[in-house]
Parts: C-alpha cells; sequence; structure tokens
C-alpha cells in the first residue's frame, strides 16, 4: 500500500510554503493546490488521508469544498470518509461553528503553532507519520 | 206771458231772484222758495220788499250780518259779482248777482243761488287728503323728489329740502340751477343726471350711495334712487327719486367690517393655516399662514379650487389628499395626515400636517373646515436624526467588517511569521537531519517579506487615520512620468506574484508634471493592486498613462469581476467592499485612499464598470500642482 498525502488546499504562497516545510520535516507527503477546483480534482487522482483547507480561497469558499466531499462520500464516489481540517484566519466562535456544522473534523485558526498542526496529522494518519 | 216766463224759471237748477231798481221782488222761481225754505207761491212774494226780505231770512246764512250787508251793499256797486255764501244748515252756494241795465238806466237786479255744496264737499275732502299726504311725505325721513321725463323737479318734500322758500323756487328747476344756486360742484349735476339717464334708457331702478359731509364733521351716506315710472300708454310719466340716510346700516357694517378685519388679523397672527372650503372643493376662507404654507403668495385665493391651490404639493401627496377629502366627504369624519409641498424658487421641501373636518355654519352649510402646521423644522431634524443613525449604524457595520477583515488580513502574514520561526527553532533543536531539509535563508527572507505585508496594512490603516484627520501632507514634486511609471511599477508589480505581467503603455512626453510622488505611487498600487486581486485567471490588467485636456490621465483596466451598477457610489467609502467580492481578501480602504490622492492633487476618479466583464479606473490629475 502506497503511503497517502495530505492535501492542502491554501491560496496563500507563504501559508503553503510553511505547510510544505512542517510536512517535510514531519516526512509527511503533501499534495498542495492554490484553488477550490484543483483541490477536488486531486482528490480524485492522489492517495489522500486527510485534507487542510483554507476557507477564503480565490473560487470555491472552503465549507462548499467540504459539502461536495461529503456529498461525495455518500454517494460513493469516495470510498471513505476522509478527515478534513480548516485552517483560516476566520477565528469567530460563530465561524468555527460554521465549520464544524459543514462536517469537518477539526478547526484550526491562524496564526497556528506547527506542534498543533504535527499532532493532528498523527491522530487522523497515524501510520503516515515517522514522529 | 207772466206765466209762462215763471213755468220756464221753475224748471232751473239755480234758486232765482229779480229785484225792480227799487228793490221790490219782481219775480222769483220754485227752487229759490225751495232752498231758502220759503212756504209760498212765487207769484204771493210779486212786489214784496227785498231789505225786509233780507231782515227775515238772514237767520238762515251762517253768517246773518254778513248777508245783510252784502244784500244792502252789492246792488250799490252796480256791478256784476260772484262770491260763496254758506248757509247755516252748511250747504253752499254760488251766488251770482247781475244788474240789468237798459239804455244805461237800472231795468233790475238778478240775484242767482247754484248750490255747490256736493263739489265744495268733495273739494275739501280732496284738499285733506292732499294735506295728508303732503304731511306723510313731509314726515317720511327720506329725501322724495318727482322729476318730470326732462329731470325736472315736479315735487320735493321737506326732508329734501327743509326751507319753504328753497322748495318752492326748485320746483321746475333741474339739479344744474340747483347745484349753482348752492355753490356746489358740478360734477354732483352731471352724475345725477347720467343715474337720471340711465334709469330713462334702461327703465330700471337705479341706486347709488352718496356721501355728504354731515354737520358734525363725519359723512352722511346717502342711499339714493331713481325710478321710473311708466304710465298704462307705457310713456315715462314722471321718475321718483329718493334718498334715505343709510349712516345706521353704513356704521353696521363698518363695525361688521371692522370686527371682521380684527378677527382676519388675529388668524392672520396664528402660525397655523386655517381654511373652509365647500364640499365642491372650492375655498372660501383662508388665513396668511394657509397661503404661505401651500407657497401661494399673497393674493386673493377665495373661490379657487384644490386643485389651484395643491399646484405645489408633490404629486403623490395630492392623491393622498384627494383621498382624505374625499374620506371626510363620506364619512364626515375628521382626516389627518401630513403632506410635502415644493418651494419650485428654492427648491426646498416643507413638511405640512393637516388636519380636516367637517363643520355646519349658518351662513354656508356643511363645509370642510382644516388647519395646517408647518412641521418642516421637526421633520428636517428627524430626517437628519434618521441619518445620522443610519450613518452611525453604518459606520458601525464598517467598523465590525473592518475589524474582522483586518484581523483576516493580519492573521495570514503572523501564521508565516510564526511557522517559519517554528522551523527554524526546529533546525536548531532536532539536528542537522532537519536542517538540511530546510532551506532557512528562504524562511527568514519570508518573515521579512510577512513582516512587510503586515506593515503595509498597518500603513494603510494609519493612512486612513490621516486622511479622516487630515494630516497627509502634499508634496508635489517634478516628475518625468515615463520614469516614475517605470520605477513604481518595477518594484510593485513586475512581475505579479501570481505570475501574469501588468500591460503598461505612457503616451507622450511627460517630462514637466508636479505630482506627490509618494501619493500617486499609493494610488497606482491600489487601482493596479485591485485589478490584479479582482481577476484572477483572467488577461493581465493595464495601465495606460497620457495626457488630456491639460490633465495626467492614469487609466486603469481589468477584465475582472467587474463591480454591480448600484455600489458604485459606495465605492470610495472607507471599509466598503462589493458585495461581488466573494473569497478575495481585502480591508476595503485602497480606494476610498486612491479617491483621497486625487482630490489633493485637485483631480479626480471615476470608474466604469460592468460585472463579470471588469472595470475601468480613470485618475485625472492637473499636470502642474504646486
Amino acid at each position: 500500500m502506497s503511503k497517502r498525502k495530505v492535501l492542502v488546499i491554501e491560496d496563500d504562497p507563504g501559508i503553503a510554503k510553511m505547510l510544505k516545510s512542517i510536512f517535510l520535516i514531519a516526512g509527511v507527503d503533501i499534495v498542495h493546490a492554490d484553488t477550490g477546483r484543483k483541490g477536488l480534482d486531486m482528490l480524485g487522482s492522489e492517495q489522500i488521508g486527510m485534507i487542510i483547507c483554507d476557507i477564503m480561497l480565490p473560487d470555491i469558499i472552503g465549507y462548499d469544498i467540504l459539502k461536495q466531499i461529503r456529498t461525495a462520500e455518500k454517494t460513493g464516489h469516495i470510498e471513505k470518509h476522509t478527515p478534513f481540517v480548516f485552517l483560516t484566519a476566520f477565528a469567530d466562535p460563530a465561524d468555527i461553528q460554521r465549520g464544524m456544522d459543514a462536517g469537518a473534523d477539526k478547526y484550526l485558526t491562524k496564526p497556528f503553532a506547527a506542534g498543533t498542526l504535527l499532532d493532528t496529522i498523527k491522530e487522523y494518519m497515524p501510520d503516515e507519520t515517522n514522529f | 206771458m207772466v206765466n209762462t216766463m215763471q213755468l220756464v224759471f221753475n224748471t232751473f237748477s239755480s234758486g232765482l231772484l229779480v229785484e225792480d231798481a227799487d228793490r221790490k221782488i219782481m219775480f222769483v222761481n220754485k227752487k229759490f222758495l225751495n232752498i231758502f225754505d220759503i212756504h209760498a207761491e212765487p207769484e204771493d212774494l210779486t212786489g214784496a220788499d227785498c231789505a225786509v226780505a233780507a231782515q227775515q231770512s238772514m237767520h238762515l246764512f251762517k253768517d246773518p250780518e254778513q248777508f245783510l250787508k252784502d244784500a244792502a251793499d252789492i246792488p250799490l256797486q252796480g256791478i256784476e259779482q260772484k262770491d260763496q255764501v254758506q248757509l247755516a244748515d252748511g250747504r253752499y252756494f254760488i251766488r251770482k248777482y247781475s244788474p240789468i241795465f237798459e239804455n244805461g238806466k237800472l231795468l233790475c237786479h238778478v240775484w242767482n243761488y247754484e248750490e255747490i255744496t256736493i263739489l265744495k264737499n268733495k273739494e275739501d275732502e280732496l284738499r285733506q287728503q292732499k294735506e295728508f299726504f303732503h304731511t306723510v311725505l313731509d314726515e317720511i325721513p327720506a329725501d322724495i323728489a318727482i322729476f318730470s321725463p326732462q329731470h325736472r323737479y315736479i315735487y320735493l318734500n321737506k326732508t329734501a329740502i327743509k326751507s319753504d322758500g328753497i322748495r318752492k323756487w326748485m320746483i321746475g328747476k333741474d339739479d344744474y340751477e340747483y347745484v349753482e344756486m348752492r355753490g356746489l360742484d358740478i360734477s354732483i349735476a352731471h352724475d345725477r343726471r347720467a343715474k337720471f339717464n340711465k334709469a330713462k334708457e334702461t327703465r330700471q331702478a337705479q341706486s347709488w350711495v352718496s356721501e355728504h359731509p354731515a354737520p358734525d364733521g363725519g359723512t352722511n351716506y346717502v342711499l339714493r334712487i331713481f325710478y321710473p315710472y311708466f304710465n298704462a300708454k307705457d310713456e315715462l310719466e314722471f321718475v321718483i327719486g329718493y334718498g334715505v340716510n343709510i349712516n345706521q346700516q353704513k356704521e353696521s357694517e363698518l363695525a361688521v367690517e371692522q370686527e371682521k378685519e380684527r378677527f382676519s388679523t388675529l388668524v392672520d397672527t396664528l402660525n397655523d393655516g386655517v381654511f373652509q372650503m365647500t364640499f365642491d372643493a372650492e375655498i372660501q376662507l383662508f388665513n396668511k399662514a394657509f397661503l404661505k404654507m401651500m407657497h401661494l403668495g399673497e393674493i386673493d385665493i377665495t373661490g379657487q379650487y384644490r386643485k389651484e391651490i395643491m399646484s405645489n404639493v408633490y404629486p403623490e401627496d395630492k392623491k393622498l389628499l384627494y383621498a382624505a377629502f374625499d374620506t371626510l366627504k363620506e364619512t364626515q369624519e375628521p382626516q389627518q395626515g401630513m403632506f410635502k409641498r415644493l418651494n419650485p424658487f428654492t427648491g426646498e421641501t416643507a413638511y405640512i400636517e393637516y388636519y380636516i373636518w367637517h363643520r355646519h355654519t349658518q351662513a354656508d352649510g356643511d363645509v370642510v373646515a382644516g388647519r395646517l402646521s408647518d412641521v418642516t423644522e421637526r421633520e428636517t431634524r428627524e430626517h437628519s436624526m434618521q441619518r445620522l443613525i443610519t450613518k452611525e449604524k453604518e459606520l458601525n457595520n464598517l467598523k465590525s467588517h473592518f475589524i474582522h477583515i483586518t484581523s483576516h488580513e493580519l492573521r495570514t502574514p503572523l501564521s508565516v511569521i510564526m511557522s517559519s520561526a517554528e522551523i527554524l527553532e526546529m533546525c536548531e533543536t532536532q539536528g542537522e537531519e532537519v536542517a538540511a531539509l530546510i532551506d532557512t535563508a528562504s524562511m527568514t527572507s519570508g518573515i521579512v517579506k510577512e513582516v512587510n505585508r503586515i506593515t503595509d496594512i498597518l500603513d494603510e490603516l494609519l493612512m486612513v487615520g490621516r486622511i479622516e484627520s487630515g494630516k497627509i501632507k502634499f508634496d508635489p514634486v517634478q516628475v518625468d512620468v515615463k520614469e516614475y511609471i517605470d520605477t513604481i511599477t518595477r518594484e510593485l508589480f513586475l512581475p505579479h506574484q501570481d505570475g501574469r505581467n501588468l500591460q503598461i503603455k505612457v503616451d507622450g512626453d511627460l517630462d514637466n508634471v508636479y505630482i506627490d510622488k509618494s501619493l500617486v505611487r499609493h494610488a497606482v498600487n491600489n487601482l493596479v493592486g485591485n485589478a490584479f486581486k479582482y481577476s484572477p485567471g483572467k488577461e493581465a490588467p493595464e495601465l495606460h498613462v497620457y495626457e488630456h485636456d491639460g490633465q495626467l490621465v492614469i487609466e486603469v483596466k481589468d477584465h475582472g469581476i467587474g463591480i454591480p451598477k448600484n455600489e458604485l457610489n459606495s465605492l470610495f467609502t472607507s471599509f466598503y467592499r462589493a458585495s461581488n467580492v466573494g473569497n478575495i481578501s481585502g480591508t476595503g480602504i485602497g480606494l476610498m485612499v486612491v479617491e483621497h490622492v486625487a482630490k489633493t492633487h485637485n483631480g479626480t476618479i471615476k470608474v466604469k464598470s460592468k460585472q463579470a466583464e471588469g472595470s475601468v479606473f480613470t485618475m485625472q490629475l492637473p499636470l502642474r500642482n504646486k
């Protein structure tokens, strides 16, 4: 079984670069999409173990990406439940509630600690982590 | 012969007595005996002495002594005479005495008594009647004059002319002679003649009020009337003129007028407009404030209809007022509300509150009464209060929005900084293996870049603060536009972080332009930055700089999402962001700064946009700002 990857959907190049560095250190493979559309495409072409997604994206809002994924899971287009984590600057309790209601497994707010991110990966992809 | 004459004389209706020269009765007829109640045959009296007979019958006369005297004196005078005598019983007679001569010698005396009692009584009656009517006419408290068709006085009563002499003189005269005699103005005669002629021509009574100075220094008001009288043959027989003193009526009229004036003065001092109109919407009464509130000027609108009066009322409110009027008419329930009225000269709007109710008046029957109050001040205050509240709310919303957006905008660079720091720390603590994986130089430069990003946001915020407090420094210097645009675009956008290249075009030789380099850099940065930001995945934006009409034109065109038409006006408000920005980040500050830059340069900023097609922002700045 090939190693599953983390799908990062993030339009800000600075953040994307940080995430790549952190996962590189952790030994986790990632694929990066800077738009929602690209992210959804990668979900079909790659072995994805979990998704880390921004909310403010240039094309599709993060909540809608999550909804599409959950719908695909229900209809069998995606085999099983993929852990979905929002990583966003929206830090209001109302925003968090909205994200969890949309079906997210976790809601992380920016700025974030690298440790928290790594703990989250360990939680959802214990087999793929080497730390 | 004598007998035949006797029979003839006896047929006479008057009493006849003939005496001879010696005053002996020659002849007497039956009627004579009847008159004096003498019970004898006429023939029996022949030869009787007349003086004796007179003595015997004197008692039959009302004035016996006079009779006796006449009987003796008249025949002595030897001439024909005629007079009236009255008997003691009241009968009247015309006594005619005729001496008859033959060849100069007195032959006989003839006495003829003709009874005129009935005639006399009739005359008396007529005289009394005449006196009665004269008295009545004289006592009437009105001037009465009867004129001939030629306008000459036929009669005047005592009220008209007190002096008997003048009154008598006036008969047969006209007003020209009268005014000349009295030394009055001839115009009086002219006026009266004109009225007289008019009465004649129109066959109608003519009336007018003439004013005369009164003895007490006041004025006498006389109502004068010429009444033409046409007889059965339809000929003008006379004209009756009468004049009545109407001082009293005039006084009460004046009092009513004064009362009305006092009342209307009082009503005019009211700030509220009051009015009365018929149910056919015809105005009857109104005060000054009413005119003012309807903006009609100081005119008399009595008799005008609501349509004319409401010419300045807003059309939509006019409909409401008509409806209220109709409802009142139908239900008789008072109606109230408010309407707006335009001042056509200033374009200002007045807010008028109205209250109308049904009223029954003795003079006018059922009418609509109304009261108007100008509440413009209150309404304006309320409106401005409302505007302030709305503005306040808007500002509050904008503020919350701003805080939300800004915190979001700050969180992203902070994340990068924080993660970079953590990663660098890991490189330190977890040994060379980890360090080998990481490009630490890029980490530190990333930190610097994100700090700059935060600084930019903070700068923008400070800029807003400075703009709003008016503390922006304006420092125009001479620039070569081509060089200047080259420099700033290279610094800012070449290439843009998404890989697209700004299309730049600078026309003309613009080397002597005065602008504030820092401010314009801000503006261009914002406009071009926006053009990129709101056109992801589309053709690259274009920057076109040229001169037009003494202005430096900086035009930024994109092929992006565009701006909804109804939001174009709010675009330059601080923190405002169009509804279609979606997930594109931004603080809503940029365009406000751009507008400020334009204004500071005495220039303008305009936008043309079509949703889903793109926008063109055009900033025009005067070439020389010093």
